[in-house]
């Protein structure tokens, strides 16, 4: 179920992207939100669930989910700068 | 008075709560830490040459770079599987598993060279641009982690154990991990 939801997000992502060369302003931006989104969230998973952090302490989860968190908002953040 | 020190139990505090062997979650950090240092660099440069990213960006392959991540988000599935088998004490089942898992990180490179071998006939290197060269350096440092990874999953596959397939797992999907980041940052974001 997490693989298949992987490749669901990786093929929205792509489909996100290439309906950003449009470049429509408005969807440019939705886009690139859409992308960042499905790109933490598949990080996500993969931590949880392939990296079985889901069975570690609750610090350690909350630990690498912020960080992930605040590294993809620098990253989003300063594109939109 | 000759008092002898009792010795500890060995212990890795809350890093014993991680899956695999402490010391490649010390790995892990700090290989993340390097990559997260990597994307910042790029994300800042972008800022600095709005103009020039979005040009060199236009000349990437989007849809190879998407099918590297299905290649790869696969193969780390492959890779949790054979966590669960070893687990269960299903040694067979873990090495074809892991076997699948070094095959899809095979196509990966071989799909990444093809790639770079493309960009070298258009006359693009990493000397091209400020783009490129991160764009070399970031894909080059994950390609050489690539490689490393599948030659640890052979090493993990030949005999099959708990500690050494979780551990060996957990480094491949840190390698899956970043890539995911890397793809949408390089290839997709505009």
């Amino acid at each position: 179920m997490v693989w298949v939801f992987l490749i669901f997000v990786t093929l929205l992502s792509l489909g996100s992207a290439r309906s950003e060369m449009l470049q429509t302003q408005a969807l440019g931006v939705a886009s690139r939100g859409l992308v960042f989104l499905l790109s933490f969230v598949k990080a996500d998973l993969i931590l949880m669930y392939f990296l079985e952090l889901h069975h570690s302490s609750r610090a350690w989860r909350v630990g690498f989910r912020l960080s992930l968190f605040l590294l993809i908002v620098i990253l989003y953040g300063l594109g939109e700068v | 008075m000759n008092e002898q020190v009792k010795e500890q139990p060995a212990g890795w505090g809350a890093l014993d709560d991680l899956p695999g062997n402490p010391i490649m979650w010390v790995l892990i950090v700090s290989e993340l830490l390097v990559f997260g240092a990597f994307f910042i660099s790029f994300a800042i440069t972008r800022f600095l040459e709005p103009e020039m990213f979005f040009q060199s960006q236009g000349m990437l392959d989007q849809m190879t770079g998407g099918i590297n991540t299905i290649v790869l988000v696969t193969s780390g599935y492959c890779a949790a599987l054979a966590t669960s088998a070893v687990k269960v004490g299903a040694s067979q089942k873990c090495r074809l598993f892991l076997i699948a898992a070094i095959g899809l990180g095979g196509v990966f490179c071989v799909l990444k060279l093809r790639e770079y071998g493309a960009k070298a006939d258009q006359g693009i290197h990493i000397e091209t641009n400020d783009f490129f060269t991160l764009f070399y350096l970031m894909t080059g440092f994950h390609f050489l982690h690539v490689i490393f990874g599948v030659v640890l999953l052979g090493i993990a596959a030949f005999k099959p154990k708990v500690d050494s397939v979780v551990t060996v797992c957990a480094f491949w999907h840190m390698v899956d991990l970043v890539w995911v980041l890397l793809f949408p940052l390089v290839y997709l974001v505009r």
